[in-house]
């Protein structure tokens, strides 16, 4: 073959490239997001998300759209959970009064999916870090 | 109470009743029925369309301005910005005279009062601003209130070019470095959004009234403009009363009443 080693060795140097972020990754996949859940478990009153835990994990973005468009599209103020509590509808003084420590909370599991969010631009000026 | 889900299944059968009804008769019933779906906020205020009627005698008699704009710029967190031309102001005041046209003031008995009156977003019958939207961020809620949709806002601005009285402001910078302290509840906002008077809709649905109502001394009313028992409805009658830029036709929400002026015609 033609020029064959130079070929071979390009191959191989390609292939290397191509894989290598999954090398690099090998073996970090699948450990937990490092997330503090930083809500005070001694307050018999904060143990418990506005709804199960598991819903929060996979639709908390939906939830929270759901309230924004319910408080300033359609003017209601409670949400009524799955069973039946009235809570006030608000990112500020409802999420982040239990989820006290955004940062740790809220932005690391989301630096760990990749998830980018604008919401702080705005909301979240109650926690002491909002003056940076 | 009842559960959202709940509320939107009835609402639906509701709905599917009442179309059912339209086939057969008038189209009628179906705004009644769905009337009667509403749920109703015992503590918060409600109206046919608020409104606000500055009683213009006794707001130069008794009311401080300077109050009055530092208790709504606070709660709403509202920066100052040194730069006039990117400054954002939800309430403002102005000359009597560039207020009202000169035919205006002989109108009230009133030519010239040596006075600045309080300005601020009219939530418009027909607001222009809601009209020109592109994305529907302003938009005008049952009781009247043209509100700020702030996460749908991309800053295209028509809706200050559209507004005839000036009542909002561009963020042409970030605002949180101009804002003293923080109100914790209320959002700030970003740069790239346009903002202005909601009148004080957070503080309606707890039942309280808008700061610059409170804080005014008594000379700023508040309430129904549609319920002819409410405070605002039986001020305005018991005067003459004035709008800014009657002429356009937009139906201010926002009126000055004249008591004095009346009594001397
Ligand atoms: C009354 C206190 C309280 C409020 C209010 C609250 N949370 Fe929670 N939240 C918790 C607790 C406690 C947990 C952990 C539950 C568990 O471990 O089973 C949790 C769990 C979560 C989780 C799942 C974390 C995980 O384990 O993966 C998310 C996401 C979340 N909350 C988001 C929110 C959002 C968004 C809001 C506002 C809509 C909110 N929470 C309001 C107390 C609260
Ligand atoms: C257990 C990890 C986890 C925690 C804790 C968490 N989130 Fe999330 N969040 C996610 C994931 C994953 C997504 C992306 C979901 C998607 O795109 O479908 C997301 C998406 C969002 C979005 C939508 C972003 C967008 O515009 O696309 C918002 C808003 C949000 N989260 C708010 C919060 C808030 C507020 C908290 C803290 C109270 C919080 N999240 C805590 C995992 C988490
Ligand atoms: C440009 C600034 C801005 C951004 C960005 C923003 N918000 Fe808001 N948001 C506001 C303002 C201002 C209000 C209050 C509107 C009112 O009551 O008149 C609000 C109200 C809300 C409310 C209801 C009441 C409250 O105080 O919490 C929710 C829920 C909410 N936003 C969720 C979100 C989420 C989730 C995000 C991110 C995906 C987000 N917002 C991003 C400005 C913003």
């Amino acid at each position: 073959m033609y020029k064959s080693g130079r070929v071979l060795a390009f191959i191989a140097v390609f292939l290397l490239l191509v894989s290598f972020p999954f090398l690099a990754a090998f073996g970090n996949a699948g450990s937990d997001p490092v997330y503090d859940l930083s809500v005070q478990t001694s307050d018999a009153t904060k143990v418990k998300c506005v709804e199960s835990t598991d819903y929060m994990k996979s639709s908390h973005m939906k939830l929270l759209q759901q309230w924004r468009d319910d408080v300033v599209r359609n003017g209601q103020n409670d949400f009524i959970s799955s069973n039946g509590q009235a809570i006030p509808m608000s990112l500020d003084d409802t999420c982040l009064n239990c989820h006290t420590d955004k940062e740790a909370f809220c932005d690391s599991c989301h630096s760990y999916s990749g998830v980018t969010m604008d919401c702080w631009d705005c909301h979240g000026t109650n926690s002491p870090d909002a003056k940076k | 109470m009842i559960s959202r889900r709940d509320f939107l299944h009835t609402s639906l059968a509701i709905g599917c009743t009442g179309l059912g009804c339209v086939a057969l008769s008038g189209c009628s019933t179906l705004s009644a029925s769905i009337q009667t779906g509403q749920e109703k906020d015992n503590t918060a205020m409600s109206a046919g369309r608020f409104g606000l009627v500055v009683d213009v005698e006794k707001y130069k008699k008794s009311a401080s301005f300077s109050l009055i704009a530092s208790v709504c710029h606070k709660a709403h967190n509202i920066p100052r910005i040194p730069d006039d031309k990117q400054a954002i102001q939800w309430i403002r005041e102005a000359d009597y005279k560039a207020c009202f046209s000169e035919a205006e003031r002989q109108h009230v008995g009133i030519p010239s009062l040596d006075v600045k009156l309080p300005v601020m977003c009219n939530h418009c019958e027909t607001p222009a601003c809601v009209t020109v939207c592109p994305t529907q961020a302003t938009f005008k809620r049952p009781d009247g209130i043209v509100e700020m949709d702030y996460h749908r806002c991309i800053g295209c601005r028509f809706c200050m070019a559209a507004c005839p009285y000036d009542a909002r402001s561009f963020n042409f910078v970030d605002p949180k470095p101009y804002i003293d302290q923080v109100t914790p509840n209320y959002p700030t906002r970003t740069d790239g959004v346009v903002e202005k008077c909601n009148f004080c809709v957070e503080r309606l649905t707890q039942g309280l009234e808008p700061l610059c109502v409170e804080a005014s001394g008594g000379s700023i009313l508040f309430g129904d403009l549609d319920d002819p028992t409410s405070e605002v409805s039986q001020a305005i009658v018991s005067g003459t009363v004035l709008t800014r830029s009657e002429e356009l036709g937009v139906e201010p929400g926002v009126k000055y009443l004249f008591r004095e002026g009346h009594n001397n015609d």
